[in-house]
């Protein structure tokens, strides 16, 4: 019996199948700068494909500087997967110098080689 | 035929033990935000104080509207975005500021080959010769790119040929790039002579090919934007 129970006990729980938590409502947040923070975390766990989906995520964020993070955070994350075309679409949601530079390293092609 | 007693104690206790919630799990303390005091030259950034890497990329941005602000006080508050910071700082400061020498700017730029690049770029319109002659030592990751800029400068700037010397010279390393320029030289400015060996003279006679049989060609540079050129 003192073998069985441990077996029991496990056959009776077992693992229960991970349930993916839906995302969160980004829009119905307020004020604006906290469900542009919101629609940051959720492009920053975007994959890099389908690039389209990222700069839909990054022309919700109203906040350029925001945006701005959330832009340069995901080009870090997958500058190893994404194509530098892909990555320069993303460049073109962004304003200001750091929009420059964002250009400059997806285009020249002296960081291509 | 009933189970055994035992047997029905164990689903009883297998059941109660599934079915038992867990113990509320006690709640990790979340951590208060730290919100920094910028200098008043940042203030712009200070709605984000509290977001690490918010504030990283607005400082970063604002690097180039406050290169008065030395480079370390203003990307101190860049964070994961310092590169971006000093790149910018260190262009804007040598683009408006046209006192500041190379060996004033490049320091800022730390180890970023491609900041340093663009510094250079800045001080073409003085001596593009000068500039060739630091790409190697100042960008070495980026060096036939730098000499390509400068040669291609110089060319633009219809030169005395009193350097041409010093541009075979860099031909002989990079003759893909520098061939390009001096049939440039050679074919529309109609100066000098393509080499007569080599690989830099036969990229030399192609490019003077290529401008004989299109000379609307001769209008582009090969590329680098000539910063602070005028005719």
């Amino acid at each position: 019996m003192t073998v069985l129970l441990p077996l029991l006990l496990g056959l009776a729980c077992g693992t229960p199948e991970p349930v993916a938590e839906p995302p969160p409502d980004c829009a119905s947040l307020t004020p604006q700068a906290t469900a542009d923070r919101c629609w940051m975390d959720q492009l920053l766990g975007l994959p890099h494909d389908p690039v389209g989906a990222v700069v839909e995520t990054a022309r919700r964020i109203q906040d350029p500087v925001i945006r701005g993070a959330a832009v340069f955070g995901w080009i870090d994350l997958n500058a190893t997967k994404s194509a530098p075309a892909d990555a320069a679409r993303v460049c073109e949601v962004l304003e200001g110098p750091n929009r420059r530079i964002c250009d400059r390293r997806q285009k020249s092609w002296h960081l291509q080689r | 035929m009933r189970p055994p007693t035992e047997v029905l104690a164990l689903a009883a206790l297998s059941a109660w033990a599934c079915q038992t919630p867990p113990e509320p799990a006690e709640a990790e303390p979340v951590p208060a935000a730290v919100s920094v005091q910028l200098p008043q030259e940042l203030r712009r950034c200070q709605p984000y104080a509290a977001d690490p890497p918010v504030l990283a990329y607005c400082v970063a941005g604002e690097a180039s509207s406050v290169w008065r602000t030395p480079v370390d006080v203003v990307c101190a508050h860049a964070g994961q975005y310092a590169d971006l910071c000093r790149q910018n700082w260190a262009a804007a400061a040598a683009k408006h500021d046209r006192t500041r020498t190379l060996d004033e700017l490049l320091p800022a730029c730390g180890s970023d080959q491609d900041c340093a690049f663009e510094v250079l770029d800045t001080r073409l319109y003085l001596d593009p010769l000068a500039i060739a002659a630091r790409c190697a030592a100042d960008v070495p990751r980026h060096e036939e790119d730098c000499i390509g800029h400068a040669v291609g400068f110089w060319v633009a700037k219809t030169p005395d040929l009193s350097g041409l010397d010093q541009v075979l010279a860099h031909g002989e390393r990079f003759p893909g790039k520098v061939g390009y320029h001096l049939g440039t030289l050679v074919g529309c400015r109609e100066l000098g002579a393509c080499p007569k060996q080599g690989q830099l003279g036969d990229w030399c006679r192609r490019r003077v090919k290529g401008v004989t049989a299109a000379p609307a060609t001769c209008q582009q540079p090969g590329g680098p934007t000539l910063v602070g050129w005028k005719r």
